[in-house]
């Protein structure tokens, strides 16, 4: 018995070593009597939309990324209220931003709450907006038909998750319908900040797009109210391909306050949940 | 292509495309019955059983298509005695008078019949009569795709729940009574 206990607190102790050094190597300080200038305090603290903020070193969720550019999916799933639903983004005429979020993610909620304030439509470009939950065995379909605004579009589809490669809520992903293809994806905490990033990305876009063209810099790209080019579409917000495109992602989901071990970047397992019925559909 | 599926309702979608199954909440001792919308642009999410709501945020390249169920006793009627969806759809099919609501440019399809012993309502409308002919092609592709199976209300009897594999395929629902 005693040399069951042995081994058993011996490996207690090599367990919580290693998540020591685990979160020590991410940056988090544990020191009560730190100066909050390390990452005890910074991971809790609001973060500036900055691009010059370093990224934290952090495993990369899920498998390597995709670049940009690649096929965008249509999408396929409930409403919350239980229909069949399928939401085309594909060869549409119009931009659609895929608004990933979460019922019970506290970094979600100020953008549901934006969203009931018609905040969406500042965008610029003006995409078609579409939020998408997981599936209701994933997603308590009632949390979700409160949360979502009257006349916004919700789809539950754990499936577009996959698709798209989502690493947690919220996210944003912008499809351009022209080339039926992502043109750029990253999370912000705000829908000021998320406008922000189309804008500035489509300022980005535009500058490359005139100097391809071999035109004279613009003193100021500024923001292009509509974003279409030819055929509708928008140019890409990110373009790096690979595991560049991967740490751009952890530096902005880094920037958003979301860390690995976030509650966000994770299904909830079945049975932490309340049980929520599936909606079938019934017999008419 | 995503698949769009319920109530023993499928049909493929084309990309771009946008597509509910649903089934209204029914009011009071009122039955309610499945309703499919489709439409090759954003549906709105409110939306009237034919459309209303949707219709007009229609362009001129626009094409909505609405499936509305009645009650089964109605696919032996005269109303539902055409069987089928009666495709392919052709611009002699759509009307500009033909519309649940007359809005210009618009044109409309409408085609009550029975299928798997169930009764339907089919109603299509086009964005622009100019575009009839490919617009109705853009429709009848999109429709080829429909199965509609037959549904059998499962009842309670002595020996437990009649199973719907009980009966033949087609069987209509006083046929299936007198065999129970």
């Amino acid at each position: 018995m005693l040399a069951l206990l042995t081994v058993l607190v011996a490996g207690l102790l090599r367990s919580h070593g290693a998540i020591l050094r685990r979160l020590h190597d991410l940056g988090v300080d544990l020191d009560p009597d730190s100066d909050g200038a390390g990452g005890g305090d910074a991971w809790r603290r609001d973060l500036d939309f900055d691009d010059k903020a370093p990224a934290p070193r952090r495993r990369p969720v899920g498998p390597p990324p995709r670049g940009t550019g690649r096929p965008a999916a249509d999408l396929s799933g409930v409403t919350p209220a239980g229909e069949a639903v399928v939401v085309g983004v594909r060869e549409t005429g119009r931009p659609s931003m895929l608004v990933f979020l979460s019922s019970g993610c506290s970094t979600c909620r100020p953008l549901w709450e934006a969203l009931a304030r018609e905040e969406a439509k500042s965008l610029p470009g003006s995409p078609r907006v579409v939020v998408i939950t997981r599936d209701p065995s994933a997603e308590s379909p009632g949390a979700v038909a409160a949360l979502a605004p009257p006349g916004v579009t919700v789809v539950m589809s754990s499936r577009a998750f996959e698709d798209y490669e989502v690493p947690g809520a919220p996210y944003f992903v912008l499809v351009d319908s022209a080339t039926s293809s992502v043109a750029g994806e990253g999370t912000a905490r705000s829908w000021t900040q998320l406008a922000e990033l189309v804008s500035h990305s489509l300022a980005d876009a535009d500058m490359r797009g005139r100097n391809a063209a071999g035109s004279k810099r613009g003193a100021d790209a500024g923001m292009h109210g509509t974003g279409s080019r030819k055929g509708g579409g928008l140019n890409q917000i990110a373009s790096a391909p690979g595991p560049e495109r991967a740490a751009r992602i952890d530096a902005e989901l880094a920037r958003a306050g979301i860390f690995p071990g976030d509650p966000s970047l994770m299904s909830p397992k079945i049975g932490t949940l309340p049980p929520t019925p599936h909606p079938e559909p019934t017999e008419a | 292509m995503p698949r769009l599926s319920g109530h023993d309702i499928s049909v493929e979608l084309p990309q771009g495309w946008d597509g509910y199954l649903f089934r209204r909440v029914p009011q009071g001792v009122e039955r309610a019955f499945p309703v499919m919308h489709l439409g090759n642009f954003a549906l709105p999410q409110q939306r009237g059983d034919f459309g209303g709501g949707a219709v007009e945020k229609m362009g001129p390249t626009n094409v909505f298509v609405a499936l509305v169920e009645y009650e089964p006793e109605s696919a032996g009627k005269p109303l539902f005695s055409k069987e089928g969806l009666g495709l392919p759809l052709t611009a002699g099919h759509f009307n500009p008078y033909g519309l649940q609501r007359v809005i210009r440019g618009q044109a409309g399809h409408q085609r009550f019949f029975n299928i798997s012993g169930r009764a339907f309502c089919l109603y299509v409308v086009i964005g622009s009569i100019r575009n009839a002919k490919r617009l109705a092609k853009m429709a009848t592709t999109t429709l080829e795709s429909l199965e509609i199976k037959p549904r059998f209300p499962l009842t309670q009897s002595a020996g437990g729940p009649v199973s719907e594999s009980a009966f033949p395929l087609g069987t209509s629902p006083k046929s299936r009574e007198a065999m129970r």
